[in-house]
Order: C-alpha cells, then structure tokens, then sequence
C-alpha cells in the first residue's frame, strides 16, 4: 500500500512494536487490493488479525468485507506468492513473511481474462 | 527438444490452405479468402506440434502417461479429444457473427465440456474404444456445440454461453472471459438445458481451492457424477515454478479433464505435457460455422495439431477439472489431496474441508481495523 509505505520506516517499526506488545495474541497486517484489481476496496487497510484465524478462515473475512458474491474468484497473495497453505494459521503466515517494519502485507485480486 | 520441426514448412502451410479452401468450398456462405487463410495458418502452424521429444514419455490427462515413438502416434491421440476453435458467420449476437478475438476462454471451456461429456459417453459404450466408436461418440456430443443453436437445441452453444454471462457477469458478446467465469457460465448453461441430454452429471465449482467433501458425496449418493472445476489465480503477474509440480501432478491424475489455462492472454485447454513443455489444443484458429457433422463438418472439431509451450509461460488463472463417478474416485481425490499436503507443505494449493457450514460456523470473530 503506497500511502502506508510512505511513511517512514522508523514510524511503520514503531506502530507494530506497539500494537504487538498491547495485543500479544494479535498480528498486524495491511491488506489491500493489487492496483490492477477491478475488485472493491475494503474501507480500512490497516487490521489487528487473531493469531489462531487460519487463513482461509481470513479469505471468508475478507470476501464478506468486500461482498464478493460466490460467483466470482479472488485470490490472496503475500510477497508474490499465494498466501501459504489454507489450513495455516495467520501467526505462521506473518512469522514468515512479515515485512522489516513489522507488518504482514497481503494483496488480493480476482481472475484473470482472456480473448 | 524440438526435434518435430516441420522439415517444409511450405508444404505444410499450402496443405492447411488447402485443406481451409476445400472446407470454404464446403461451407455454405464462408467468406475467407485464400489470403485470410494463408495468413491465419502461418500464424498458427509455425508452432505446431512442437517443443515434443517422441523418444520419452508424454503424460496426459486421465492419468495416460504415452511411449508415442513418433508423431503419428501423438496426432491419433490428439484426434481423441474435442478441439473447439474461433468461429465465423453465426448468427447475430449483439452485432457480433464472429468470435475472433474474444471468444479464446468460453472456446476452451467448451473444448473441456465437451471432453468430459465424451468419456462419459464412452463409458456407456461397453465395447472397447475404436475409431468407429468414438467417431459415434463424436457426433453424440458436438452438436451441444454448435453456435447457431440456442437454448435445448445446444445447451453449450455460444449464444446461450453469453447470454448466461450477461446476466450472471455483466459481460456482453465481445468480453473477455477467465476460467472462473466461463466455467460458472457453462454449469448454469448445463443445469438449464441439460434435460436434453438426460445428464447424470452435475457440475460444481469451488473457490479458492477449498473442496467440500460433503458436496462430492452428496452428488454421488444421487447416483450422479460430478465435474469439480477448481479455479484459482496462482500469481499476481507470474506462476511460481513452486506450484509446477502440483500443477503437473494434477494435470496428470486419472480423474483430470484437463486444465483451463493459458499464455499471456490467450487462452488454451491444457490437456497432457513432457517435462516443463504444457500440451495444448488453441482455439485461436478462425473456422467457418457449421450446422452439420456430415460433409466435413466433423473435421472442424478435431485437430491433429498441438500447440505447446513451456510452463514457465503458464498465465497466473487456471481452473483444474476433475470427473469424479464414483466413491472411489471421492477417495482417490480425497488421497491425493492428503498426500499432496505433507508433499508440497507451504507451497501446496488444495485442501479439502468437510462442509462449507464447518468452515463459516468456525468464523467467530470478525477482524479489527486500527
């Protein structure tokens, strides 16, 4: 996300350490929708998610915050790849692939087409 | 690799030129010229075929894992399955008599349809397979195809495809499909119109790569089979060489109907590969529209020619299909799934769930924003 990147890298470290430290079963992420997408934005790009939510648990989530009807695809990707496997829970996810300032970027978009 | 290079590519394309003249000939009110042809054939006959080694094993679909020993061998087998191409001088729809240019994704999702109705057809034939019966299968199935049709007539007919979308996507005549919505298209094209085929298929499609076990059983119970499609963005602009052993494994499996997939945006039907090479069958062949089987007609839905690439040029959405008739096949999808998990860890792409209600009635808590 270009707005939250922009703020410094001292800030962004700053934010997490906090939020980690008060809410310690917690993680932080930002999830946005790739600048391709024709998808809905959500509202907010900035969540505390439950450690213990797996992740295809937080891809329900998210495809009700952004009513996505069941006819439509979406996808979920962390560092360029696919969020890791379903049953993984979101701790693992952003213990692996979280970013230095402390955050868990994730990006989704839908289907790709073809004439 | 490319051992196959057409040794005249002259000869070939006057061949197919030829071969396109006879059929325009044939086709009451095509309006190709010679030149259109020539143009076209160049186009798609430079790769055709290639990029295979016929002294190793080629893997198709439904688990055929090939010695072929030459290109004869290979071309016979191509001849077994559907090939559905652009096509030209149908009638109307919204100022549209062609789908040249547009039509590539709902083309192959027809070429998958139309692949799965024939091994189910070929199943009900009890004698072996032979060319006589699958030319009898063939012309069972196909006029579900054909583009002048409407409604009952050809449930999978163009027409009846894009006027399922523009309801369901928004998506007049002209737009581009992708696998995931060409294939919702086609199972409510099915479930309209199947009584004319008196159907024991069901098709379901899951999001996100989450398959649910009591969907597949319930179907089964019906005394039914069912085509799962599975569709999924595996990258946002690239494929990670990650998931190609899964994707080869998948497109490999008994139960695989092929994969809708493609190159950058054209799409393709993925039916076998050799290695990193993906085999497929393009519709990106302008024909003209027939309305019967006979007088050639036949010869339209059949290729003798793959067009192949590597996978690392595998565009970011397929859609996996799987044909499932029976407990045992639950099973085998079941286990290959599992097995597939520990195999591939981080990296693997499809889990199966008990229920979608088991997965919604986990949900308890909803995210924060801060």
């Amino acid at each position: 996300m270009k707005d939250f990147k922009s703020q410094p890298l001292e800030k962004r470290k700053s934010d997490s350490k906090k939020v980690l430290k008060k809410f310690p079963t917690k993680v932080p992420i930002i999830c946005y929708k790739d600048h391709n997408s024709v998808l809905p934005s959500l509202e907010k790009d900035k969540y505390l998610i439950p450690k213990s939510l797996k992740v295809l648990e937080f891809e329900q989530i998210i495809r009700k915050k952004i009513s996505l009807g069941e006819k439509e695809a979406l996808a979920f990707f962390v560092n360029e790849k696919l969020m890791p496997k379903k049953d993984s829970t979101m701790d693992e996810v952003y213990a692996q692939n979280k970013d230095e300032d402390g955050f868990l970027y994730i990006v989704y978009m839908e289907e790709n087409i073809s004439g | 690799m490319e051992k196959t290079e057409p040794t005249n590519e002259g000869d070939i394309l006057l061949e197919a030129a030829q071969k396109r003249q006879t059929r325009g000939r044939r086709t009451k009110g095509c309006s190709n010229g010679i030149l259109n042809c020539l143009r076209a054939s160049a186009r798609t006959f430079t790769e055709l075929n290639k990029r295979i080694d016929f002294s190793q094993d080629v893997v198709f679909c439904k688990d055929q894992t090939l010695k072929l020993d030459d290109k004869e061998a290979f071309t016979n087998v191509l001849k077994k399955f559907p090939w559905i191409s652009y096509r030209s001088d149908f009638k109307e729809i919204n100022g549209f008599t062609s789908d040249s240019g547009w039509g590539c994704m709902i083309r192959t999702g027809q070429m998958m349809i139309a692949y799965t109705l024939v091994q189910i057809k070929l199943e009900e034939y009890k004698t072996p397979e032979s060319d006589s019966v699958h030319e009898k299968v063939l012309h069972a199935i196909i006029p579900m195809f054909f583009d002048n049709q409407m409604e009952f007539d050809a449930p999978f007919s163009i027409q009846n495809i894009i006027q399922i979308g523009e309801k369901m996507y928004n998506k007049a005549a002209g737009l581009w499909y992708g696998a995931n919505s060409v294939s919702h298209c086609l199972k409510e094209c099915h479930d309209r119109y199947n009584t004319k085929f008196n159907s024991d298929l069901e098709i379901k499609i899951f999001n996100e790569g989450i398959v649910y076990e009591d969907e597949i059983t319930k179907v089964l119970e019906e005394n039914k089979r069912l085509l799962v499609i599975i569709p999924q963005r595996l990258g946002l602009k690239k494929v990670d060489p990650a998931y190609f052993p899964q994707i080869k494994e998948l497109l490999g499996c008994k139960l695989s109907m092929g994969i809708l997939g493609g190159r950058d945006t054209s799409a393709r039907f993925i039916i076998g590969h050799q290695e990193d090479t993906l085999i497929t069958l393009d519709p990106h062949y302008d024909q003209c529209t027939v309305d019967t089987l006979d007088e050639g007609g036949l010869a339209t839905y059949v290729t003798e020619y793959s067009r192949n690439f590597s996978i690392y040029d595998l565009d970011t959405t397929v859609a996996f299909c799987f044909l499932i008739s029976s407990t045992m096949d639950k099973e085998f999808l079941n286990a290959k799934i599992s097995t597939m998990k520990v195999k591939y860890k981080d990296d693997n792409i499809l889990i199966m769930l008990e229920s979608k209600k088991t997965l919604e009635d986990n949900i308890h808590n909803d995210i924060e924003s801060f």
